[in-house]
């Protein structure tokens, strides 16, 4: 144990958060040094201060009327019977029921709508989620185009996701489309060649180039769920509306990706409007959970107290295996989202944030990889690395699941 | 109410969820001193404390649904106040306009200075320097050593709780505690 090694500790030393024998082992090496003697003394007594400093509290009438402000502003709640059918949604549904008339009015005002909102779906250029899909919609048609030329005209962009051999992503089920958050995915995946005219001559270049060995993440790209457009008039409306939220998203996170690297902001504490949140909350259930305070606490509460789950190793299974450890050969690395790594290279923070992201939100169930994606994008911007270097590797892996894609349609046109 | 005869966490907390605020205000009064001390500690002063207090609670019970019985009331009602702290000081960071690192909340006591470790100081004004060096640490060192110090919890448990490495809680409860000495230093010689 080395001096500058008993300083780092001195705090987990004082917090007995060292084994016996480190702790046996600190005390005798600390007495080599008089000067972090004394200042392990001195911590002593502020932690004794800190004990025997109390908080000055109020009177107890103080608290009970904070008891009574606090009970005076809880809001009204609905009961469980209730819950079952919102209020608004009852109210139509009487509606329509004692008046079939409406419901004949009502439903060609429906079915317009859903026409409508198809129309949309399929002619509108969609709403990209992130800055850096803004980039990466445009590879698609390039590559698509590209692959056109060399393969029959009628092969689908679209693979059924019930036929995937070796799929590991579970599709999110229709019901919890509006729920679940996969927008993007499937805001990039939905955009079929003709629907832009937009052409990338990199794209071009890099269609046919052989994949990325210097992350191997080819391999880990499976196909995505898709939502085929003839099976998709309900979550046509869902989109509709998530596509809003979206909107505001990409707004949110523009400023981001035009931001210089001198302009990024050095902590996500001075992220303008808490940017990266809706990576974390939006696709969560936040809807129904609309505080991230309590939804961060909720989710996290439920993780960290359950018993057995050990978040460093679960966050090292889940982020570190293939680019921390496989590839840079660093077996010792297992911080949580292998942010503190000294060996990982940027890229594969990046990589492993974004390939993460993309199972998780096509996972409903696998909260803690959103989680865990958000604390990765948290770290790249912490780092002041380059948004745009971050782009760049996101479109590079946009392209490397399309050309995933097209070889697994290529397989079921053979096979 | 005889503690004997009270109800438990638990069946209040079922009763809140079935909407009777009135078992959510049972809560409410067998936990607010304790969430009252954190929240001072985390943010200063007792208007603050006040705010930040009553916003975790109805919080808390706008969300009960989601509580998850398994786990005690307390951890999750003090989760939700923490990350109500944190946010807090980011938005007063924010609206000062301050630079990481830079007090926000300027608590200096008027009484009391340190500057003379012959001068007899009170127990209150020892309270009041110890909240106001505390106040004058910046807010990624301030929640560590709160949590640790006022909340007692282990490194293990600070990191998930801010979602961090326990590395990092080392690191930050350590700078914490050399800010805090130097700052302290003549209370800490008597």
């Amino acid at each position: 144990m080395d001096k500058a090694y008993l300083e780092e500790n001195i705090s987990a030393f004082l917090d007995g958060e060292l084994s016996a024998e480190e702790m046996a082992q600190f005390e005798r090496e600390l007495k080599k040094y008089p000067d972090l003697m004394e200042m392990v003394e001195r911590m002593r007594k502020l932690d004794q201060l800190s004990k025997s400093t109390l908080v000055e509290m109020p009177e107890d009438k103080y608290f009970d009327q904070l008891a009574r402000r606090i009970e005076a502003k809880l809001p009204e709640k609905r009961s469980a019977a209730e819950d079952d059918t919102p209020p608004k949604r009852a109210a139509v549904i009487d509606l329509l029921a004692a008046n079939s008339r409406t419901v004949k009015i009502v439903g060609s005002v429906a079915a317009v709508l859903l026409v409508v909102l198809i129309g949309v779906k399929v002619f509108s250029p969609t709403t990209p989620r992130y800055p850096h899909q803004l980039r990466s919609i445009e590879v698609a048609p390039a590559i698509e185009r590209q692959k056109a030329k060399k393969t029959e005209p009628a092969q689908s962009v679209t693979p059924e996701p019930e036929s995937e051999p070796g799929r590991q992503v579970q599709p999110v089920p229709e019901a919890e489309a509006g729920a679940v958050g996969k927008s993007a995915i499937d805001t990039t995946k939905q955009k079929a060649p003709e629907e832009s005219g937009a052409t990338s001559s990199d794209a071009m270049k890099n269609a046919e180039q052989p994949k990325d060995q210097s992350t191997g993440l080819t391999t880990k790209m499976e196909p995505q769920s898709v939502i085929v457009q003839d099976q998709a008039i309900k979550p046509a409306m869902l989109d509709t509306s998530r596509r809003m939220n979206q909107m505001n998203l990409v707004k949110e996170a523009e400023p981001l990706a035009t931001m210089s690297m001198q302009e990024l902001p050095t902590s996500s504490e001075r992220l303008p409007a808490d940017s990266l949140r809706p990576f974390a909350y939006k696709d969560l259930g936040y809807s129904n959970n609309p505080d991230p305070d309590v939804f961060a606490a909720t989710v996290l509460d439920s993780l960290a107290a359950r018993p057995g789950i050990d978040m460093e190793a679960l966050a090292a299974e889940s982020m570190g295996k293939r680019a921390y450890m496989n590839k840079s050969g660093n077996s010792t690395s297992n911080t949580a989202a292998g942010a503190a790594a000294p060996d990982t290279s940027t890229i594969n923070l990046v990589a492993e944030a974004e390939y993460t992201y993309r199972v998780a939100v096509s996972n409903s169930s696998n909260l803690y990889d959103i989680i865990l994606a958000h604390r990765l994008a948290e770290q790249v911007l912490k780092k002041r690395i380059d948004i745009a270097t971050w782009s760049k590797r996101l479109m590079e892996l946009s392209r490397l699941e399309q050309l995933e894609r097209n070889r697994f349609q290529e397989f079921k046109a053979t096979h | 109410m005889n503690s004997e005869d009270a109800p438990d966490d638990l069946e209040l907390i079922r009763r809140s969820k079935r909407g009777e605020r009135a078992a959510f205000g049972q809560l409410v009064r067998r936990y607010q001193k304790r969430i009252y001390a954190l929240c001072f500690r985390l943010g200063g002063s007792h208007d603050i404390a006040d705010d930040l207090t009553q916003e975790a609670f109805i919080k808390a019970y706008e969300a009960i649904e989601s509580f998850d019985e398994n786990y005690p009331f307390y951890s999750w009602i003090s989760r939700i106040a923490t990350n109500n702290a944190i946010n807090f000081i980011k938005r007063q960071k924010r609206q000062v306009g301050g630079e990481e690192g830079e007090t926000i909340l300027n608590t200096q006591p008027t009484t009391g200075s340190g500057s003379n470790p012959e001068t007899a100081i009170s127990q209150k004004e020892i309270a009041a320097r110890f909240q106001a060096a505390i106040d004058n640490l910046a807010e990624e060192f301030r929640v560590v050593f709160v949590l640790r110090m006022h909340e007692e919890l282990s490194y293990e448990e600070i990191a998930a709780r801010l979602k961090l490495n326990p590395g990092t809680v080392m690191s930050r409860l350590h700078r914490a505690r050399q800010k805090l000495v130097e700052e302290l230093k003549d209370l800490l010689e008597k």
